[in-house]
C-alpha cells in the first residue's frame, strides 16, 4: 500500500474536511460547477446507498430502505460523471527545491492528492500525469474511491530528477486525453514560458478546462539571500559564486517579468491561474483560490 | 617614506589579509541548488561589472584601511607638503655645535667638544620620542665653508653637504644614526664663532616655512665671541620671530685656566744664512691667576736645499736641534710675556722653528710653528743717480761693511736706466730697492717700480740735488695715488734749533727709529741736517692712507714719510744720503737706521707664519718648467708617516704661463683633513727634468681663541633681550618643552581612517556580507 500520509496528509485532509460549510460548498460548488449535478446522471447503473443529509434531492431517497428500516438513505449511480480532471504534476528537477516544510515537489504532490481525494469524494474522476522532459507515469481517469492510491502510489517518486519539457508533455496529453475534462497543472513552470503556454493553448482548443498552479517557494520569490552564496542550477551545469543581495533587483526583475509573462498568457488563453507560495497553508491556499475562482464565475 | 617606529612597518603585511580572507571565502561559499537559475544569470550578466567593481572597491578599501592603521601606529610622517595641506606642522630641530678649538677645554677628563656632543645625542633621543620631528646639525666650522649668498642660491644638496644632517628625519633609529656620525665628528682647529653659523641657519630657516622650529645653540659663549653681541642680536631676533624655542646651551665647567702661544715671530732683523736672527715668543695667560716658571720647549729644523730626492715624508722630516727651553718667570692673568730666543742656520732654505707649552686645559694653542725663509743673500738694487755714484757708498758701506763681515744683504748698484730696461719678474729677486737722488724716471721705470712695489718689495727713497720736485709731485705722488706718500714744495734750509741740546731729528716710535727712543742710545743726537726737501703745505694724507711721518725734523717738517703701496711699503727721506746736505752718513747711527730700514721694509716677505688654520694654500708654478703632480704633507705624529695628499695643478687660462695646485680651505680633500690642523705643510713639486722641489707653510691656530674667559649669563641675557632665550649649562638643560606637534596629522589621518571605515561598511552591506535580522544567511 502506498504511504498515502506522504501527499494526503491527516492533517490537511482533517483541515479540508473540516472546512466550514462555506468552504466546503466552494469546494463542492467548484466542483459541482463543472458538471450538471454530482448526483444526476444517464447512467442507471445502482452504484451504492448513502445515508441521507439535509440538502440530497428527496428523489434519490430510497423509500424501501425507509420503510423497511426507518432509515433515510439515498440512492447513488454509477453516472457517466461530467468532471473529468486530470493531475498534470512537474516531477522535474526544479521541483526539488525548497526551504521550508515541503518542497515545491512535495508541495505540488500534496495540491494534487488533496484535490484527487475531493475529486474522488464527489464520486468524480481523476487521474494523474507525472512528467519531467516526458510524462512519466500517467494514471487513468477513474472514479473509484480507491483511486486515490494509485494517484498517490503515481506521485510518490523518491526525488525528482531531469529537466522540465512542459511543451512536449502537454501536447501529449492532448493528444491522449481525448474526452473534455479538466486539466490541472501543478508545475513551477521554470523553463520555456512559450513552450508552456503554447501547450496550455493547445488544450483549451481541445475543450479542456486548464487549471495551473504555479507552485514557486518562498526563496524563489523573495530572493532574500545574503552573504557569498555559490549557486548551482538543478537542471543545468551552471553555477554562480555571487552575493545575492547585489543581484537582488536584477532577479526580481526577470522573476516579475516572467511571472507577469505568465500570468498575461494565461488570461489571454482563458487558463486560470494561480500563483501559490509552498509557505502558504493548503487549505488557506486553495480555499483563496477557489473563492475567487467561483466569484468570477459568478 | 618616513616612519618614526620602523619596526611597526612590518604590520604592513597585515594589509594583505583582506585578499587572503577574500580568497578563502571564495572556496567557502555556502552553496544552494537552485532552480531559477535563468533570472539569477539574466541579472548577473546584467550587473556583473558594477558588481565586480564594487567587490573590487571594497577590498582595495579594506587594504587601504589597515595599511592606513599601521601607518598610524608605527607613526608615519607624511612630509611637510601634506602636513601643510592637512594643516600640521613638523617640528624642526636646528642644532649649532661650536667646534672651534676652545671647545677643547678639558675638565674632569672631558673636553668641552665631548659634552656638547652628548646634548646633540639628548636632543635627538627626545625627538625621536615624538612623531613629525626633523633634525639639522650644523657646526660652527662648516658654516663657513658657505656664504650666505651661495646659501641663498644653493640647492638642499649643496647645503646638505655642510651640514651633518640637514632636515633629517627622526624615528626611532635616528639616535644610533647620529651617534655612528658622531664618531667621526672632531673638533677643529678653528676659531669659527657663532654668527656665520646663525646667519646661516637664518637663511635655512627661511627655506623650511611652515615648519615649528627649536634652535639650539651648543657652545662654551666665550668673552670675544659675545662680548659685544650685537651682530648674533640681530641674527637672533630674525630668527625667533619664526622659532618656538632658543636654547643657548653652555657645555663647560667654568674655572679653567689656560696659556697660549700668541707668537714666534722674527725679530724685524734682516735674515740671511749663516747670520743669527732673534725670534720673538710671547706667551699669553688667560688665566685668572698668575702661573710662575712656564717652560716652552723650543725646536729648530733645519732643511737643507736640493736634498729631497723624492715625494715623500721621509724626504722632508729634516734636522731638528731642541734648542735651550725658555723660561717664563711670571705672568700676570690676562698679559702677555716675552721672551727672545736666537737661532741660527748655516744655510739657505725654508727652515722651522716651533715651539711647544706644556700641556692644560686648552692643547691646541700650546703650539707655534714658524717658516723662516732664509736666502742666500738679501739682494738689495741701489740705483744711484749722480753720475759719480756718490750715495751708493753710503748704504753698501752699510751692507757689505768688508769682505768678512756678513749681513747677508747683497747690494747690487745699477744705473736708472736698469729699472726701465728690467722686467718685473727680474726685479723681484731683489728685496729691496734704494733710489738716491734719482731726477727722474721712465714711465716703464715707474710702472716696473709700481709692480714691484705691489707685489711685496720693499723701496727707499733718498732726496738729492737733482731732484725734480715737478716730475716728482706729478709722477711720483699723483695727489696720493703714486708711489710715494708725500708731496715737495722744493729745497729748503733746516736752521739750528735756538738750543743747541735740541736734537735736529726728534724719533717717533716706529721700528726704523724705535731703537733710539727715551734716550736709550744718544747717537742720532749728533746728527745734523742742514738742507732738506720741505713738503708741500697743502700734503695732507687722506683719512684711509697709510701714509704718516716715522721721523721728524726740529721743525716738525717729515724727515721720513712712509706708506703701504700693494703688498709692499715705500719710505721717503727728504734729505740726502751723502753728506751735501748733512752729516748723516757719517753718523754711527746711519748704520743702525739703514739696517732697521731695510728689515722694515722687507719684513712683510719674511714672514710665511700668517696662515691660520683653515686657509687655502695656492702653490703657483710655471707651467713650462713643472709637472702637473704637487704633493702635500700634512702634519702628522710621526715624522714619516705623515698623511699625504697629491693634488693636480691646473691652469684656467689657456694663455697664462702659470698653472695652480690648491689644497686646503672649503676644498674637499681625499685622503688629508685639508689645512684643517695647525703645524707645518711640506711641499714637494718636481721639476720636468726629474728633480724635486720642496717648501712650507706653518699654519697656526688664532691664539686669541684661547682665551677662556666667559660671557656671564646674566650680560648675555641682558643684551640678548628682548629675544626670548633658554640659556642653560648641560646639567640643567632639559631639551625641547614643545609637545608633539604632529596632533594635527593625526587628526585628520584618524578622520580619513573613520570615512574609510564607514566606506567599508556600506560597501560590504551594498555587496550583501551584513546578514539582516530575519533574513536568510548562508
Amino acid at each position: 500500500m502506498p504511504d498515502s500520509k506522504r501527499f494526503l496528509h491527516p492533517e490537511a485532509i482533517k483541515r479540508i474536511a473540516r472546512l466550514d460549510l462555506r468552504a466546503r460548498h466552494i469546494v463542492e460548488g467548484f466542483l459541482s460547477g463543472m458538471h450538471r449535478s454530482p448526483y444526476f446522471g444517464q447512467s442507471v447503473e445502482f452504484l451504492q446507498h448513502r445515508e441521507y443529509v439535509a440538502g440530497d434531492d428527496l428523489r434519490h431517497v430510497d423509500w424501501k430502505v425507509w420503510a423497511r428500516q426507518d432509515r433515510l438513505y439515498v440512492k447513488q449511480f454509477e453516472e457517466d460523471t461530467n468532471l473529468r480532471c486530470t493531475m498534470v504534476v512537474d516531477i522535474s528537477n526544479s521541483m526539488q527545491y525548497g526551504n521550508g516544510a515541503l518542497n515545491k515537489y512535495e508541495y505540488a504532490a500534496t495540491i494534487a492528492s488533496s484535490l484527487s481525494y475531493l475529486v474522488l469524494q464527489q464520486q468524480d474522476a481523476v487521474g494523474c500525469i507525472t512528467f519531467d522532459e516526458k510524462v512519466r507515469m500517467r494514471i487513468p481517469i477513474r472514479s473509484k474511491r480507491n483511486h486515490i492510491h494509485s494517484i498517490i502510489e503515481s506521485l510518490n517518486v523518491e526525488t525528482p530528477r531531469d529537466k522540465t519539457d512542459v511543451y512536449d508533455v502537454l501536447r501529449t496529453i492532448t493528444e491522449t486525453v481525448p474526452r473534455r475534462g479538466m486539466i490541472i497543472l501543478i508545475s513551477d513552470l521554470l523553463g520555456d514560458v512559450d513552450g508552456i503556454m503554447k501547450g496550455l493553448k493547445l488544450l483549451r482548443q481541445r475543450g479542456h478546462d486548464v487549471l495551473v498552479f504555479h507552485v514557486m517557494d518562498d526563496d524563489e520569490l523573495e530572493f532574500e539571500f545574503n552573504g557569498p552564496m555559490r549557486f548551482d542550477g538543478l537542471e543545468s551545469s551552471d553555477f554562480l559564486n555571487c552575493n545575492p543581495r547585489s543581484l537582488r533587483d536584477g532577479y526580481m526583475e526577470a522573476l516579475n517579468g516572467f511571472l507577469d509573462s505568465v500570468r498575461r498568457q494565461c488570461a489571454q488563453n482563458v487558463v486560470d491561474y494561480a500563483l501559490i507560495r509552498t509557505s502558504d497553508p493548503l487549505d488557506a491556499a486553495l480555499a483563496k483560490y477557489l473563492s475567487n475562482r467561483m466569484s468570477l464565475r459568478h | 617614506m618616513n616612519f618614526t617606529y620602523q619596526a611597526l612597518t612590518w604590520g604592513f603585511l597585515l594589509a594583505l589579509l583582506p585578499l587572503l580572507i577574500h580568497l578563502i571565502n571564495m572556496m567557502r561559499h555556502k552553496r544552494v541548488e537552485w532552480a531559477a537559475m535563468e533570472f539569477l544569470l539574466a541579472s548577473y550578466k546584467k550587473h556583473r561589472r558594477w558588481v565586480w567593481l564594487k567587490q573590487l572597491l571594497l577590498l582595495l578599501l579594506r587594504v587601504f584601511i589597515i595599511g592606513l592603521i599601521v601607518a598610524m601606529l608605527a607613526q608615519w610622517d607624511p612630509g611637510k607638503s601634506w602636513l601643510t595641506r592637512f594643516g600640521g606642522k613638523e617640528t624642526h630641530h636646528f642644532i649649532l655645535l661650536d667646534d672651534s678649538f676652545s671647545m677643547g677645554e678639558l675638565a674632569n677628563g672631558n673636553t668641552a667638544f665631548d659634552r656638547a656632543l652628548s646634548i646633540v645625542g639628548r636632543i635627538s633621543t627626545q625627538a625621536s620620542e615624538r612623531s613629525n620631528q626633523r633634525f639639522t646639525l650644523l657646526r660652527f666650522s662648516k658654516a663657513g665653508e658657505l656664504t650666505i649668498s651661495k646659501a641663498v642660491e644653493n640647492s638642499d644638496a649643496d647645503l646638505s653637504a655642510i651640514a651633518d644632517f640637514s632636515g633629517a628625519f627622526v624615528d626611532s633609529d635616528f639616535p644610533g644614526r647620529l651617534s655612528e656620525r658622531q664618531k667621526d665628528m672632531v673638533m677643529t682647529q678653528t676659531d669659527a664663532g657663532p654668527l656665520k653659523a646663525l646667519q646661516l641657519l637664518q637663511t635655512l630657516a627661511a627655506k623650511s616655512s611652515n615648519q615649528h622650529r627649536n634652535i639650539y645653540l651648543v657652545s662654551d659663549f666665550r668673552v670675544q665671541d659675545w662680548e659685544n653681541p650685537a651682530e648674533i642680536k640681530e641674527t637672533l631676533a630674525g630668527l625667533s620671530a619664526e622659532s618656538e624655542e632658543i636654547h643657548l646651551v653652555d657645555c663647560v665647567e667654568p674655572g679653567n685656566a689656560n696659556l697660549a702661544i700668541t707668537e714666534l715671530v722674527p725679530a724685524d732683523d734682516t735674515r740671511a744664512a749663516g747670520v743669527p736672527l732673534f725670534m720673538h715668543l710671547r706667551v699669553k695667560n688667560y688665566g685668572s691667576e698668575p702661573v710662575t716658571n712656564v717652560q716652552v720647549k723650543m725646536r729648530s729644523i733645519f732643511h737643507a736645499k736640493g736634498t729631497v730626492q723624492a715625494a715623500e715624508s721621509g724626504e722632508v722630516t729634516g734636522q731638528i736641534e731642541e734648542l735651550p727651553v725658555v723660561v717664563f718667570e711670571n705672568i700676570e692673568p690676562g698679559t702677555t710675556a716675552t721672551k727672545r730666543v736666537q737661532v741660527f742656520f748655516p744655510e739657505a732654505g725654508q727652515h722651522v722653528v716651533d715651539a711647544q707649552l706644556p700641556e692644560d686645559s686648552i692643547l691646541t694653542d700650546n703650539s707655534r710653528y714658524t717658516v723662516l725663509d732664509f736666502p742666500e743673500g738679501d739682494h738689495v738694487l741701489l740705483i744711484d743717480g749722480t753720475s759719480d755714484l756718490r750715495n751708493q757708498y753710503f748704504i753698501t758701506s752699510v751692507f757689505r761693511p768688508s769682505q768678512l763681515t756678513n749681513t747677508g744683504i747683497i747690494p747690487n748698484v745699477q744705473p736708472v736706466e736698469f729699472l726701465r730696461d728690467t722686467p718685473t719678474e727680474a726685479l723681484s729677486k731683489y728685496s729691496a730697492i734704494y733710489l738716491m737722488d734719482v731726477s727722474r724716471l721712465d714711465g716703464d721705470a715707474i710702472s716696473n717700480l709700481e709692480q714691484y712695489v705691489s707685489r711685496g718689495g720693499g723701496l727707499a727713497w733718498f732726496a738729492g740735488e737733482q731732484i725734480d720736485i715737478n716730475f716728482f709731485n706729478e709722477n711720483l705722488y699723483r695727489n696720493g695715488e703714486g708711489l710715494m706718500p708725500v708731496e715737495f714744495a722744493g729745497p729748503a734750509i733746516l736752521v739750528p734749533p735756538l738750543d743747541e741740546a735740541t736734537p735736529h731729528l726728534e724719533i717717533i716710535d716706529h721700528p726704523v727709529f724705535d731703537f733710539f727712543l727715551n734716550e736709550r742710545n744718544p747717537l742720532i743726537r749728533r746728527v745734523q741736517i742742514d738742507q732738506y726737501l720741505q713738503v708741500s703745505p697743502r700734503w695732507k694724507p687722506a683719512e684711509d692712507s697709510t701714509a704718516r711721518v716715522i721721523c721728524k725734523l726740529h721743525n716738525q717738517q717729515p724727515f721720513a714719510v712712509e706708506q703701504q703701496f700693494g703688498n709692499g711699503r715705500v719710505a721717503c727721506f727728504t734729505t740726502t744720503l751723502n753728506p751735501e746736505w748733512n752729516n748723516w752718513g757719517q753718523d754711527p747711527s746711519f748704520v743702525v737706521v739703514i739696517l732697521k730700514l731695510h728689515a722694515h721694509l722687507t719684513s712683510s716677505q719674511r714672514i710665511l707664519d700668517r696662515w691660520p688654520v683653515g686657509a687655502e694654500l695656492n702653490i703657483a708654478l710655471d707651467l713650462q718648467q713643472y709637472t702637473q703632480d704637487v704633493t702635500i704633507i700634512t702634519p702628522g705624529a710621526e715624522p714619516n708617516t705623515r698623511p699625504i695628499e697629491i693634488i693636480q695643478a691646473v691652469t684656467t687660462d689657456p694663455q697664462s704661463p702659470v698653472m695652480n695646485a690648491v689644497f686646503g680651505g672649503t676644498k674637499p680633500s681625499a685622503t688629508t683633513t685639508g689645512t684643517s690642523t695647525s703645524g707645518i705643510y711640506d711641499i714637494i713639486t718636481q721639476r720636468n727634468d726629474g728633480s724635486f722641489e720642496d717648501s712650507r707653510y706653518a699654519l697656526n691656530v688664532n691664539a686669541n681663541e684661547g682665551d677662556t674667559a666667559r660671557i656671564d649669563r646674566e650680560q648675555l641675557v641682558s643684551s640678548l633681550e628682548p629675544i626670548a632665550i633658554q640659556l642653560s649649562d648641560l646639567d640643567a638643560f632639559q631639551g625641547s618643552a614643545t609637545s608633539n606637534i604632529g596632533g594635527t596629522a593625526s587628526f585628520w589621518l584618524m578622520l580619513i581612517l573613520l570615512l574609510g571605515l564607514i566606506g567599508e561598511q556600506f560597501l560590504a552591506y551594498l555587496l550583501s556580507y551584513h546578514t539582516p535580522k530575519g533574513g536568510t544567511a548562508p
